[in-house]
C-alpha cells in the first residue's frame, strides 16, 4: 500500500503553492501521456500516417509503445496524491506491471534474437517500415525506458530509511532517454534516437517519455529528490532557477552552433568557441541573478525568524504576567505550556502523566466536591480531541490544596494552518472567592428574609391586639395613629419582599426557550384583571413576535409594565393601553407599552429604572419603586435594553428590546 | 359536638407564640395547644422524654413547626419525626417567616404536609392560622394513636 505519511526529510518544508502546482502538472501529464497513446492507437486502427509517425520520413510509434503509454498514463493518473483509493490501487499497479512486462519481453527479443509474437499482436506493420529492424517491434531504447518508467510507477511510494525514493532515480533514466532522443531529432543526429541498426524511437515517443518522467517526478512533490526542488528554502530556489537553464540552454546553444556550421557561417573551432563563450555569458549572468534572489530569500527568512522570535517573547511575557492559568497540550496530552498562574492556581506543575490519569494526578472533582471528574471529559482532554468548552466549573483538591478550590475553565482546540488538530489550550481562573461571596450573599438574604420580617409581624400583630382592646372607647386620633403604624409595618414588609425578589432575579438561572409574547401578555392581563376594577380600559394589542428568553422572567417584565400602565391611567376615562413592536436593529425586537396616563417629566427619565426610585408621591400612586428596576435587570440579562419616553400629562411609552427568536430552532 | 384535637406548637419567639395563640383563640382552637420552645423540647414531648415523661398518651393531631430555632431546628425535627415509626404519620405544618425556595424544597423532600409563610399583616396571619387550624385540627381525620376529645 502507498504510505500516506507526509514526513519530509528536507530541511525546509515544501512550498504549498508549488506542491499543489506540481500535483496539477502531474495530473495533466498523466492525462496527456495516456491520451497521446490512445490517439496513436487510433492512428493504427484507421491507418492514419500522421498519427503514427508525425512526419512521413520519420519512424512510427509502434502499437505496443502506444498501448504502454496508455497503461502508464492511466497508472500515474490513479496514483495522484490524495487520490490513492484502495480500490484503484491494485489496478494501477497491474497497469505498471504490464508496462514493465512489455518492456522486458521486447528487450529479450533483441537480446536473444527471439520473436515472441508480441510485436504484431495489436496491429500488423509492413516489412518496409522506415527505421524499423523488425516490423511492429518498439525500439530497444524505448523498451528500456518503459522498463524503468514501469518500475518507477510500481514502486512510486517506496522510500528508503534515509528518505530516498528509488522511483525518482528510475524515472530519471527514462526521462533522459526521451530527452536524448528529442535532442537527436532537433540536431538531426540519428544515434541519439536509434541504437545501431535497430528500430529507432519515434518523435512523439520521445516527447511522451519526457512528459511521463516529469509527471512521475511531479506526482510526489514533497518527497525525496523532488522535495529539494519544491522546498521553500534557498536550495529550492536555486534548484528551480538553475535546473531548467542547465537543461535547456546547452541544448539550445548546441543547436545554434550546428545550425551556423551547417549554414557555413563558421567552422568547427569557431563553433566550439561560440558555445563556450555564450554558455559562460548566459550562466554567469543567470548565476548572479540567482544569487541575488537567494540573498533576498535569506533576508526574508531572517526577518520572519526575527518576527517569530519577537512574537514568542511577547507571548512569553503575556503568559508569565496574566492572572489566568494557561495550559497547552499536544494531541497526546504532553504539556507544552504551563504558565506561572497555572502553577499557582492548580498548586502543582506540569506532570508527565497520560490524559487518562489527569483527574487523579491533579485531584479534579465535579462541583459536588465528591465525584472525581471523568478524565476524558476534562476541558483540556476535550480540547485536544477537537472540542470546545466554555466556563466549565470544577473543583480541585489534592495534598497541596487540602481545602480545595473552584476553577472556571474554558478550552479550545489548536489547529495548524491546514486545519489539522495539533493539541488544545485551556484558560482558567480560581473562582473560590466568588463562590464564597455568593454563598455569603445567599446567607445574608436568607437572614433578611427571616429575621427582618419577624419584628414587623410582631408590630402589626400587637397593634391589632391593642386596637381590639381599645376599640370601644379609643378616639379617632388614636385609631389613626395605630392604622399608620400598622400600614408602615406592612409597607416595610413589602419592601423587603420586593428587594429579596430583586436580588434573586439577578442570581436565578435563566431557562432560555422560544417565548410567544402574545400568549404571555394574555396571561398577564388575566392575572391583572382584578387591578382593572372600576377602570374602563381600551386595549390596543398589536402584532407581537416570538422571542428568545426565560418565560417566567419575561412574564414579570410585561406584568410590571402593564401594572404601571393601569396604575398611572387610573384618572383617565377611558384608559388607553397599547402594546406593540417597533423596528429595531436586525435580530432584535423592540416592544413597547404605551398609556395615556399622567406620564412623567423626561428630566427624571434617567432615574426611572433605578432601585427604589419613584417619580410620584406615595399618596398619589402607591408602589415600592422596584418594578422597573426588575424590568431593567431582566431585560439586561437577556442582552436587551430598556428606555422610556413621556411628557407630563400626556401618557408614557416604555420600550424594551430582546433578541428575536431564530427561525426553526427552539 | 365538634371534636377538638391536640395541637403541638413549636416556636422559639414568645411574641410569635402569643400572636399564634391569639389567632387560634379567635377561632376557639386555643384550648388544646401544647407549646414547645425549641426542636429539642418538641422531640422530648413527642417521645415522652425529659419534662414530658409524665404526659398523657397519644400523639398530637398536628404539629405547627417553626424552622429557625435554637438547638434543634425545625427541619431537623421534621427529619427525625419522619424516621420514627411512631411519629412519621403525624401531620406537620411549617409556619415560618422564610420565603427562601431552598427551605421550601427541602421541607417537601422531607414529607411536610403544608408550608405556610407567616404574612406580615396580622389579619392575614389570623386567617392563615384559621385555615390551618380548622383543617388539621377539626376536619382532618388524624392517624390512629392521636388523642380525641369531645368538647
Amino acid at each position: 500500500m502507498p504510505s500516506s505519511s507526509t514526513t519530509v526529510r528536507s530541511d525546509f518544508l515544501s512550498d504549498p503553492l508549488l506542491v499543489s502546482r506540481s500535483a496539477a502538472f502531474s495530473k495533466f501529464a498523466s492525462f496527456v501521456v495516456a491520451a497521446s497513446g490512445g490517439v496513436v492507437l487510433l492512428g493504427w486502427a484507421f491507418d492514419i500516417e500522421v498519427l503514427k509517425s508525425v512526419l512521413p520520413m520519420w519512424v512510427t510509434m509502434k502499437a505496443n509503445t502506444a498501448a504502454c503509454f496508455v497503461l502508464a498514463g492511466f497508472s500515474l493518473w490513479c496514483k495522484q496524491q490524495g487520490q490513492t483509493y484502495p480500490k484503484s490501487y491494485p489496478f494501477s499497479q497491474a497497469c505498471a506491471a504490464m508496462v514493465v512486462l512489455v518492456g522486458s519481453l521486447t528487450w529479450m527479443e533483441y537480446l536473444f534474437g527471439w520473436n515472441l509474437g508480441i510485436d504484431q499482436l495489436l496491429f500488423r506493420e509492413g516489412g518496409e517500415a522506415i527505421g524499423t529492424s523488425s516490423p511492429g517491434r518498439m525500439a530497444p531504447n524505448t523498451a528500456l525506458a518503459f522498463l524503468t518508467a514501469g518500475a518507477a510507477l510500481l514502486m512510486l511510494d517506496v522510500e528508503t530509511k534515509r528518505g530516498t525514493r528509488p522511483a525518482q532515480f528510475l524515472t530519471l533514466a527514462d526521462g533522459s532517454i526521451g530527452w536524448l532522443a528529442l535532442v537527436g531529432y532537433a540536431y538531426g543526429v540519428r544515434p541519439l534516437y536509434g541504437v545501431a541498426s535497430f528500430t529507432q524511437m519515434a518523435f512523439h515517443t520521445a516527447i511522451a517519455f519526457t512528459l511521463l518522467s516529469a509527471g512521475i517526478l511531479a506526482s510526489r512533490p514533497s518527497h525525496g529528490l523532488v522535495a529539494v526542488f519544491t522546498s521553500s528554502g534557498a536550495g529550492g530556489v536555486m534548484a528551480r532557477r538553475m535546473l531548467p537553464v542547465g537543461i535547456l540552454v546547452p541544448a539550445a546553444l548546441g543547436y545554434l552552433r550546428l545550425w551556423g556550421e551547417r549554414m557555413g557561417f563558421y567552422g568547427t573551432e569557431l563553433g566550439v568557441a561560440f558555445v563556450a563563450i555564450s554558455s559562460t555569458i548566459v550562466f554567469s549572468a543567470w548565476m548572479m541573478a540567482t544569487a541575488q534572489a537567494l540573498n533576498a530569500v535569506a533576508e526574508e527568512r531572517q526577518r520572519v525568524q526575527e518576527e517569530k522570535a519577537q512574537q514568542a517573547r511577547t507571548l512569553e511575557a503575556i503568559l508569565s504576567s496574566i492572572g489566568e492559568g494557561v495550559v497547552v497540550a499536544d494531541t497526546n496530552g504532553k504539556f507544552l505550556v504551563w504558565n506561572p498562574a497555572a502553577e499557582k492556581i492548580v498548586g502543582l506543575g506540569a506532570k508527565d502523566v497520560s490524559p487518562g490519569e489527569w483527574s487523579r494526578a491533579y485531584g479534579f472533582f465535579l462541583p459536588d466536591q465528591k465525584t472525581p471528574y471523568p478524565s476524558e471529559d476534562l476541558p483540556l482532554a476535550r480540547a485536544i480531541g477537537g472540542g470546545s468548552v466554555d466556563n466549565d466549573e470544577q473543583f480541585l483538591r489534592h495534598a497541596g490544596a487540602p481545602e480545595g478550590r473552584y476553577l472556571n475553565v474554558t478550552g479550545r482546540p489548536l489547529r495548524d494552518s491546514s486545519g489539522i488538530l495539533q493539541g488544545g489550550v485551556v484558560v482558567f481562573r480560581d473562582v473560590t472567592q466568588q463562590k464564597q461571596a455568593q454563598k455569603e450573599l445567599e446567607a445574608f438574604s436568607y437572614s433578611v428574609s427571616h429575621d427582618l420580617r419577624s419584628p414587623l409581624r410582631h408590630i402589626d400583630g400587637f397593634i391589632e391586639l391593642l386596637q381590639k382592646r381599645l376599640a370601644p372607647n379609643a378616639d379617632s386620633q388614636v385609631q389613626r395613629y395605630l392604622a399608620t403604624i400598622s400600614g408602615s409595618a406592612k409597607r416595610m414588609g413589602d419592601l423587603i419582599d420586593e428587594l429579596l425578589a430583586f436580588s434573586r432575579m439577578g442570581r436565578a438561572e435563566m431557562r432560555e426557550t422560544r417565548v410567544d409574547l402574545i400568549s404571555l401578555l394574555d396571561q398577564v392581563r388575566r392575572e391583572l384583571g382584578p387591578d382593572e376594577k372600576g377602570q374602563k380600559v381600551e386595549w390596543k394589542i398589536g402584532e407581537l413576535p416570538e422571542v428568545e428568553g426565560d418565560p417566567a422572567m419575561l412574564c414579570l417584565v410585561l406584568s410590571n409594565l402593564v401594572r404601571n400602565a393601569l396604575k398611572f391611567t387610573r384618572t383617565r376615562n377611558p384608559a388607553v393601553i397599547e402594546v406593540g413592536t417597533r423596528g429595531g436593529r436586525p435580530g432584535r425586537t423592540v416592544i413597547f407599552v404605551r398609556d395615556n396616563g399622567v406620564g412623567f417629566d423626561m428630566q427624571y427619565a434617567g432615574k426611572l429604572f433605578g432601585v427604589f426610585q419613584r417619580l410620584h408621591r406615595q399618596e398619589e400612586f402607591e408602589g415600592t419603586g422596584i418594578g422597573l428596576a426588575n424590568v431593567r435587570r431582566i431585560v439586561h440579562r437577556h442582552g436587551g435594553e430598556t428606555w422610556a419616553e413621556s411628557s407630563m400629562g400626556a401618557g408614557a411609552t416604555f420600550y424594551f428590546s430582546l433578541p428575536t427568536a431564530k427561525q426553526g430552532g427552539a | 359536638m365538634e371534636e377538638l384535637k391536640r395541637i403541638l406548637l413549636v416556636e422559639d419567639d414568645e411574641k410569635d407564640i402569643e400572636l399564634t395563640l391569639e389567632a387560634l383563640a379567635e377561632h376557639k382552637l386555643a384550648n388544646e395547644v401544647v407549646v414547645a420552645r425549641d426542636g429539642a423540647e418538641a422531640l422530648d414531648y413527642l417521645r415522652r422524654r425529659g419534662i414530658f415523661t409524665m404526659r398523657a398518651n397519644g400523639n398530637p393531631a398536628v404539629v405547627l413547626l417553626d424552622l429557625k430555632m435554637p438547638k434543634v431546628d425545625g427541619l431537623q425535627v421534621l427529619k427525625e419525626m419522619r424516621f420514627d415509626a411512631q411519629l412519621k404519620a403525624i401531620p406537620v405544618v411549617i409556619l415560618t417567616s422564610s420565603r427562601e425556595s431552598g427551605d421550601l424544597e427541602e421541607c417537601y423532600q422531607q414529607g411536610v404536609n403544608a408550608y405556610v409563610v407567616k404574612p406580615v399583616k396580622f389579619q392575614d396571619f389570623v386567617s392563615a392560622i384559621k385555615e390551618v387550624g380548622i383543617f388539621w385540627a377539626i376536619l382532618n381525620e388524624p392517624p390512629p394513636g392521636s388523642v380525641r376529645r369531645s368538647r
